[in-house]
């Protein structure tokens, strides 16, 4: 990423079908606890076939009061478009 | 803001797990208000890595290294990435987060600030560099990281005062891409050390580091109370300890 933190996506896949999401990387993410429910938001909406992810995660991050230094939402709908088992 | 006390603990050295699980004992402390804003110098025995919180533990770290050189390893609660805890001092600032700034950045910047002095007083010309390093002649000779929870300021790191180089890469690995966006061929040549600097006894470096951090701030010189450490060691045992926590990534 800018600034030269890393993110990485893995995907947990099911008889060809994404079943969960992980996210890792030396970032930072406020509160912690939080970074597991934006896995599980990603796999909820499907972000990999959707367009305008983007926007999702951000608004899904402001609703919760969830802030990350090191990538943005944009870093992070770019990565997960197109991911595929 | 500068009118609360800061209760700021002598030096001491401990194993990671313990001294990760202290942290959180005084950050419940002062959530609870038991205790006030804290400052915390420490060191590792033996030699330890701490990665950070979301990081896969085996894509950082040589898990064989670690264990041929006694090396113990440990998550952080805290972001960030992977450090090697071997001849430095560590601080830990402990704080209702209305103390710091709000912004995280910010926050990074102002204790960031406390480092540059600290290594001024040595006769170090260092410079912050977001998001969360002090460098000297553009290697890095501090890093830093940072939580609020419950609404208590967490954030601790280092600086480096000597590095075995070769002890340093046999317990930790640096991603490829990570050395491409620092546009530097070696890790070693990424990070630099008091003693590569100025040759002064490590002593120093925990006096300039208390002399910049109480600067200008109210302090008295505080012990860690009994239920902190007890708690502290309740949670090194349940979680930093913890094989589970270690590996959950």
């Amino acid at each position: 990423m800018a600034g030269g933190k890393t993110l990485v996506l893995d995907l947990e896949c099911q008889e060809g079908s994404p079943v969960g999401l992980r996210i890792s990387g030396d970032f930072f993410f406020h509160p912690e606890e939080g970074l597991e429910r934006l896995e599980s938001f990603l796999v909820e909406i499907k972000a990999w076939d959707l367009d305008g992810a983007e926007d999702r995660i951000a608004k899904f991050m402001q609703e919760n009061g969830f802030r990350s230094v090191g990538f943005a939402p944009s870093d992070l709908a770019y990565l997960v478009r197109g991911l595929r088992c | 803001m500068l009118r609360k006390r800061w209760r700021v603990l002598r030096y001491e050295e401990g194993n990671a797990a313990f001294n990760m699980a202290l942290d959180e004992a005084i950050a419940d402390a002062v959530a609870f208000r038991v205790a006030g804003p804290t400052m915390r110098f420490y060191g590792w025995r033996p030699a330890a890595v701490s990665i950070g919180r979301f990081q896969k533990l085996e894509e950082v770290v040589d898990l064989e290294g670690c264990q041929r050189l006694g090396v113990d390893i440990v998550r952080r609660s805290t972001g960030g990435g992977a450090v090697f805890h071997d001849q430095e001092v560590t601080y830990s600032v402990i704080c209702p987060d209305d103390m710091m700034p709000a912004d995280i950045n910010e926050a990074y910047r102002e204790i960031g600030g406390w480092i540059v002095n600290a290594l001024k007083f040595l006769g170090i010309e260092a410079t912050f560099e977001p998001i969360n390093d002090v460098l000297v002649d553009g290697k890095k000779i501090s890093g830093s990281a940072q939580s609020r929870r419950k609404g208590i300021f967490v954030q601790h790191g280092t600086i480096l005062y000597d590095i075995d180089h070769a002890k340093m890469f046999s317990v930790l690995k640096v991603p490829q891409d990570k050395l491409d966006a620092h546009s530097i061929g070696e890790p070693v040549e990424r990070v630099t050390s008091v003693r590569e600097q100025k040759k002064v006894p490590w002593e120093y470096v925990a006096a300039a580091m208390t002399n910049a951090f109480i600067m200008n701030r109210e302090w008295y010189a505080g012990d860690i109370t009994t239920d902190e450490l007890t708690r502290a060691n309740i949670i090194a045992k349940g979680r930093y300890g913890n094989r589970d926590w270690t590996f959950e990534r």
